[in-house]
């Protein structure tokens, strides 16, 4: 009596699980020019505006509870940050200080001309739903000039690439993603390595010769190439540890943190317009 | 039709919910996964076809929407859908705590699977796995409470969805 619906949900779900197989094989292979990627397209353009209206109005909440979820360690940053301004409140600054100090933030907040790119500014609306993906959607799209691969910044450094673009909205891949990788130097010697995300741990940057001499403490920035994505010289983080090169990795692994708060982003910016690099390498005292 | 479009409703809505006011609330670096609720409440409610075909709708948009490998989550929320469907049959328990414990079992699943799966295209690490599957078990535990009894209550005001022993 009851084989029939049994044997029909069995079939349906059949049906789903052949049909989410070839949905991933699809995408595996076709990436975002085929029919997927297309159907990607329409989601972002369609959930795109009901996420920036709800997100306008539940951001104040969510970063109410936020701030509560986080207050052990609010508190402690409060604390440290509160010796740290008494430490700087005992120096004395001199006028160049002072100025110096400003011309620092300016260059953060200015790091689209530093490089020497063209940005257009937008707004976070929406954050990745699922715990394995690292992305944000940004309220710029075509229409603003943003394409796909196109790199994207803060005021504190590197933030991500654009991963997918609709009319007015785009979907970014965080350098924290997993799929992340990016062409990166160390600043103070220019060792270069590529810079893979892990989630939420700490960036891990791989330099690409054995012995390369890193650091904690090292800045690390995006190295430019031709066809490269990302502009040569935007800050991405700050090398936080190094585990030196064993009978398992013949290169040492080195974590970075990144200098973008990439759990709080807010506005970015997006470069549409970046220098060209030089064909090759200027050469050490060279003309 | 009402039944489809308040199942569309419960989509549109949670994912809203899911990747603008959770998304900010992340808690060891996870955040809950609403849309995993919803697919057990419409499990227990309506059985495994409906919610495999509502897993299936529910991780498909989820993964257009900000996926890098589209159709994992669409799996995943199938499987679960259909395996807690089935698995209603033989909860006797009307227990609050039961259906919590289920909740968190699933959702500790669903972390799992898709972990699994994504793993086959090096997205996905064991340690991440190890220590996110818990979190986001213990935290969808935290969330039940408050979508489980809503959609539940939803759906029984349309109506009954015949009922077939699995």
């Amino acid at each position: 009596m009851y084989d029939r619906p049994r044997r029909r949900g069995r079939a349906v779900l059949a049906v789903l699980l052949v049909a989410a197989v070839v949905v991933i094989t699809l995408d595996f292979r076709e990436g975002r020019h085929g029919p997927v990627g297309r159907l990607q397209d329409v989601a972002v353009a369609v959930f795109g505006p009901v996420q920036r209206a709800t997100g306008d109005v539940l951001r104040p909440l969510g970063d109410f509870f936020g701030g509560i979820a986080q207050l052990g360690r609010l508190r402690g940053e409060n604390r440290r940050l509160q010796d740290e301004v008494s430490g700087l409140r005992a120096q004395q600054r001199t006028y160049q200080d002072v100025l110096k100090e400003n011309e620092r933030l300016r260059g953060a907040l200015s790091m689209a001309k530093r490089c020497g790119c063209r940005t257009v500014g937008a707004s976070v609306v929406a954050t990745s739903a699922s715990n394995f993906q690292w992305a944000v959607t940004i309220d710029a799209g075509a229409q603003q000039g943003i394409a796909a691969d196109m790199a994207v910044i803060d005021a504190s450094g590197l933030v991500g690439r654009v991963s997918k673009v609709t009319a007015d909205y785009s979907t970014v891949l965080l350098i924290s993603d997993p799929s992340s990788g990016v062409a990166a130097s160390v600043a103070r010697n220019k060792a270069p390595g590529i810079l893979r995300g892990q989630g939420e741990q700490a960036l891990l940057f791989e330099p690409v010769r054995a012995g390369t001499d890193v650091r904690p403490g090292d800045s690390v920035v995006t190295q430019g190439y031709q066809g490269g994505v990302f502009p040569a010289g935007i800050p991405i983080g700050g090398v936080a540890r190094v585990d030196r090169a064993s009978a398992q990795s013949l290169v040492a692994k080195v974590a970075v943190q990144p200098y973008a708060d990439l759990a709080a982003l807010d506005v970015v910016a997006v470069v549409v317009a970046k220098p060209t690099p030089p064909a090759t390498l200027p050469t050490k005292g060279g003309s | 039709m009402r039944r489809t479009l308040l199942l569309g409703a419960i989509i549109v809505v949670s994912l809203v919910l899911e990747s603008t006011l959770l998304a900010h609330l992340r808690v060891g670096g996870v955040h809950a996964d609403m849309l995993v609720i919803a697919v057990i409440a419409v499990a227990m409610v309506d059985g495994p076809v409906t919610a495999a075909i509502f897993g299936f709708a529910a991780g498909l948009v989820s993964d257009l929407l900000f996926a890098n490998q589209v159709g994992v989550s669409a799996l995943v929320y199938t499987v679960i859908g259909f395996g807690m469907g089935v698995g209603r049959f033989y909860v006797t328990s009307s227990s609050t705590l039961v259906h919590l414990l289920l909740a968190g079992a699933a959702s500790f699943a669903s972390v799992w699977l898709a972990g699994l799966v994504l793993r086959v295209f090096d997205l996905s690490s064991w340690d991440f796995l190890v220590r996110t599957a818990p979190l986001v078990a213990l935290y969808n535990l935290l969330l039940t409470p408050l979508v489980f009894p809503p959609v539940r209550a939803l759906l029984e005001r349309l109506e009954p969805v015949p009922t077939v022993r699995w």
